[in-house]
């Protein structure tokens, strides 16, 4: 279905050469004359034909399924920009995609066509210490690249929980964040150019290898966080730090929800942004503790995970004062961690919680809401009721730092009854989640997991506008359809 | 078709969330989904929905794997992943038959108590004619191409003397305190009889007297791996048969695969066998010890080595590689480490990422030759970078895949058995 052309279209447009037309004659369909042109690009090993194969290539992360019809590994750019061309001519949909390790189906084919996966671009291409960039293409997995640059004594913070498998293109095209984003921020903060080739096959470069820039419009950021809808990212300059010499971890146990919330905000007060500032509720205490026994206080409402980084000094100072914070708001109990193995032991509650999880329903539907940081605790609440009425476990954690929270409704999608009830549920959690100022996605995506809901939040006038820019890259809609509610 | 449903039920747990990416070795190679284990999974759902068949494809997706259970390890949902795919392959040649080749092997060559060693033994006096001798290395080139075999590779030469046929039925301790079975496994008795010498040598020094019963056979593994569980049950049966007649307490083992086979896969082929077969398999794997586990636990030879002041100098630097079914089959990571910290006359040092899988996997080696190599690359770079002089092992299958792999690169990093460091250690007193 998704080679919406025939053969006709294409004699209309008088592109048929002479090796087109012998293979025609030779009985040779459409596809197949497309597929051996696709070939002839990458070479045999780089295109995947057999259903077994493309069906290994049809889920990411959401475990939903779409097939598609064939499966290219392009090597460079000049690759991409042929197949783009192709793809135009012959009208099928062009879908990129990185490890698969996304939450809302990104990456996956929806009206069929062709995948485009980028694992094979995977090189470092620079580091440049004196400059405090990088070069990379977009294959590179986002771990190895920040313990390459570490290496050289630098660091590249964005760390989506995915990071050792999701690759930095991936991360770009949905701009990641992670439990460092409340001091160092998320993907966009870090790229300051791009090469990308766009829907119509050019190859264009955005944005400067330097810090500072501003010459014409600023696409670098229309790129980052377009989902793979406007272009695909071949190469990325990314901005990098200095590697902080030191950090310390803490753990502190709230009795009461609210203390936990207040504590966040009197840390930032005292003039502290931590790396990291996790939050975990009691039903995920709960729920660790059962399945792990660690000694977790179940009566607690909320745990707070708290990193500080940057010189010796001040880490250890700083560590101490929160500490001081933590037990001042009604904190019952806050460690801190002295050597590495108390700081994997504190980690370890916070590790456990997705698998233990799994063990309260087979199923969970993972949303990644984000909220004001002070708004934390009514959404909490009002999670808590959303779950009630529709008689669902709930379970709660995240980046309570930037508000960030991860809600997880735990169901059997074997009971049709169950999967009905979430839907509601998701629904009105986005909805409180709007009402309470905040937004319905803080680092998945929209992808088509969310894009019923995309309206609720941006609006119709919004949404057009971005159909609109949408046409306007990819006239032919080759690009990723199907995506970010986006109507041809 | 319950066999199916059953399985697909253990893969449909997968939530497809690409932790096994970080973590397979054969990914880090092709970087293509066909070779994960969210991708094999996938593809065992859509094999009970109907949508694909047991086609060559699958069979070639299915077997482009290690099994080295590593991606299993490190499940966020706990799928237990090698033992779905031992089942998935079990229900493919049930659906599309055995390969002839394989078929002679396991059903014929490998339950005939005469067969094989009769084979091999002409095999050992002709091996001159298709190979040639290496210099200075104990193993043979290809004299010319063959299929399956690849001519760069290095092929250890078969033994001019088996050890069941010199050793059965037992080696008595002079001073006996203590009695235990050895089961030899084919790649020690045809390839490495020194390594079981050794362990024999050091057994017998410590008063332990070892039966080796002569009708003991392949331990069935490498059926197992491709899918003919059948062969493997009749392998089991007579290979219990064969000790336990003997009445021993334990059993120990040299090989990290026949190990993790005796151990942990006999109980696992018999799950739906009469409660009778499953009690007798559970009592024999029972016994089953892998050699480091027996030195340190049995003989506290950690504490008798430490007894020696380690020699001055600068003194050659030992690591260990861990074979996956030592270490995550079994969870034996510290018995084999104790023993080489606690030597006298090497420094042990840790190689970098020593878990990781070398990439042999049995017939994986032969399907995947050159795939194989390259997963292997990895641990040799990290021999090189750290100018490692014996990497110590306790699997057969890894030592001949790093004997291969260093000869080709030319290191001088000699591999052995862990037993062997020790008696070299104790030669250098």
């Amino acid at each position: 279905m998704g080679w919406h052309a025939s053969l006709t279209d294409t004699q209309q447009k008088g592109k048929l050469g002479m090796k087109k037309l012998y293979s025609f004659l030779k009985g040779q369909t459409m596809q197949k004359i497309a597929l051996n042109e696709i070939a002839s690009i990458v070479g045999k090993d780089n295109l995947l034909t057999a259903k077994e194969e493309l069906m290994c290539f049809s889920y990411d992360a959401t475990n939903q399924k779409f097939l598609p019809e064939a499966v290219v590994f392009p090597l460079n750019s000049q690759h991409i920009s042929k197949i783009i061309h192709l793809a135009n001519r012959y009208l099928f949909p062009v879908i990129p995609r990185g490890a698969g390790s996304g939450f809302v189906g990104g990456s996956l084919p929806v009206e069929g066509g062709l995948v485009l996966v980028l694992t094979r671009m995977n090189r470092i291409i620079k580091i440049e210490p004196e400059n405090l960039t990088a070069v990379v293409e977009p294959g590179v997995v986002t771990e190895e690249f920040q313990q390459k640059v570490e290496s050289f004594g630098l660091f590249y913070p964005p760390d989506p929980a995915s990071l050792k498998i999701s690759t930095m293109g991936g991360n770009v095209a949905v701009c990641s964040g992670g439990p460092r984003c409340l001091k160092y921020g998320v993907t966009k903060n870090y790229v300051l150019g791009l090469e990308v080739v766009l829907p119509t096959g050019e190859i264009i470069k955005t944005g400067v290898q330097t810090l500072k820039g501003v010459a014409g419009y600023d696409l670098t950021s229309l790129f980052v966080g377009s989902e793979g809808t406007l272009g695909i990212i071949t190469r990325i300059i990314v901005k990098l730090l200095p590697l902080p010499e030191d950090k310390k971890t803490l753990l502190a146990v709230f009795p009461h929800l609210d203390d936990a919330t207040l504590t966040v905000s009197s840390i930032i007060q005292a003039r502290i942004i931590p790396a990291t500032l996790e939050f975990i509720d009691q039903a995920s205490i709960r729920c660790v503790e059962d399945h792990l026994n660690m000694g977790l206080p179940t009566q607690a409402e909320a745990f707070l995970l708290i990193e500080v980084d940057g010189d010796t000094d001040t880490v250890a100072r700083q560590i101490e004062l929160i500490k001081e914070i933590c037990l001042k708001n009604g904190a019952s109990e806050a460690k801190i961690a002295h050597n590495q193995q108390e700081e994997e032991q504190l980690w370890k509650a916070r590790r456990s919680i997705s698998p233990a999880l799994l063990k309260l329903n087979p199923h969970k539907v993972n949303e990644d809401i984000n909220v004001p940081v002070s708004q934390i605790p009514e959404i909490i609440r009002r999670i808590n009721r959303i779950a009630q009425k529709y008689r669902l476990i709930n379970v709660s954690f995240g980046h309570a730092g930037d508000g960030n929270i991860h809600t997880n409704f735990m169901i059997n999608k074997d009971n049709p009854d169950e999967v009905k009830r979430v839907k509601q549920a998701v629904k009105e959690t986005f909805q409180a989640t709007l009402e309470l100022g905040g937004t319905i996605s803080g680092e998945h995506g929209i992808g088509i997991a969310k894009a019923p809901y995309l309206e609720m939040e941006i609006g119709k006038i919004n949404l057009s506008f971005m159909e609109r820019l949408k046409k306007l890259f990819d006239p032919n809609h080759i690009l990723n359809p199907g995506k970010l509610s986006l109507k041809q | 078709m319950n066999n199916l449903k059953e399985l697909t039920k253990n893969a449909s747990k997968c939530a497809k969330c690409g932790t096994c990416l970080a973590h397979c070795p054969v990914y880090a190679e092709t970087l293509s989904e066909p070779t994960t284990a969210r991708g094999k999974l996938s593809l065992l759902e859509s094999l009970a929905s109907g949508d694909i068949k047991f086609t060559r494809k699958l069979k070639d997706i299915l077997f482009s794997c290690l099994i080295c259970n590593t991606c299993g390890e490190n499940c966020p949902n706990d799928v237990k992943v090698g033992e779905i795919l031992l089942e998935a392959r079990r229900e493919l040649i049930d659906h599309r038959g055995l390969p002839i080749t394989k078929k002679i092997l396991f059903r014929h060559l490998l339950n005939s108590l005469h067969a094989m060693p009769l084979y091999l033994r002409a095999g050992s006096l002709m091996q001159g004619l298709l190979l040639k001798n290496i210099p200075k290395e104990s193993g043979l080139h290809l004299r010319f191409s063959l299929p399956f075999l690849n001519k760069k590779r290095l092929i250890p030469a078969l033994a001019r003397n088996f050890f069941c046929n010199s050793y059965s039925p037992v080696a008595k301790a002079s001073t006996e305190k203590k009695r235990v079975g050895y089961f030899v496994g084919c790649a020690t008795n045809y390839l490495f009889p020194h390594t079981a010498e050794t362990a024999l040598r050091i057994l017998n020094k410590h008063g332990v007297s070892v039966f080796i019963p002569s009708d003991q056979k392949c331990c069935g593994l490498i059926a197992l791996g491709s899918g003919d569980w059948q062969s493997t049950q009749k392998l089991a049966l007579s290979n219990i048969e064969a000790f336990e007649q003997l009445n021993l307490d334990t059993i120990v083992t040299t090989c990290a695969s026949c190990t993790a086979t005796l151990k942990i896969f006999y109980p696992q082929i018999f799950k739906n066998a009469d409660i009778e077969t499953q009690e007798k398999v559970k009592h024999f794997s029972h016994k089953i010890m892998d050699i480091s586990q027996f030195l340190i636990q049995e003989l506290k030879i950690a504490s008798e080595l430490k007894k020696h002041t380690p020699a001055k100098g600068n003194l050659p630097k030992i690591t260990y590689h861990d074979p996956c079914h030592l270490n995550r089959t079994l969870g034996i990571t510290q018995e084999p480490r104790e023993i080489l910290k606690s030597l006298s006359n090497f420094t042990f040092v840790e190689m970098n990422d020593a878990s990781r899988c070398c990439g042999m996997g049995g017939t994986f080696n032969i399907t995947h030759y050159d795939l194989s190599l390259n997963i292997l690359k990895h641990k040799l770079d990290a021999l090189e970078e750290s100018g490692i002089e014996m990497i110590a092992t306790g699997c057969s299958g890894c030592i001949l895949q790093f004997m291969d792999g260093i000869h080709q690169r030319g290191l001088n990093t000699k591999v052995i058995h862990v037993v062997e460091a020790l008696e070299i250690d104790g030669e250098m007193r």
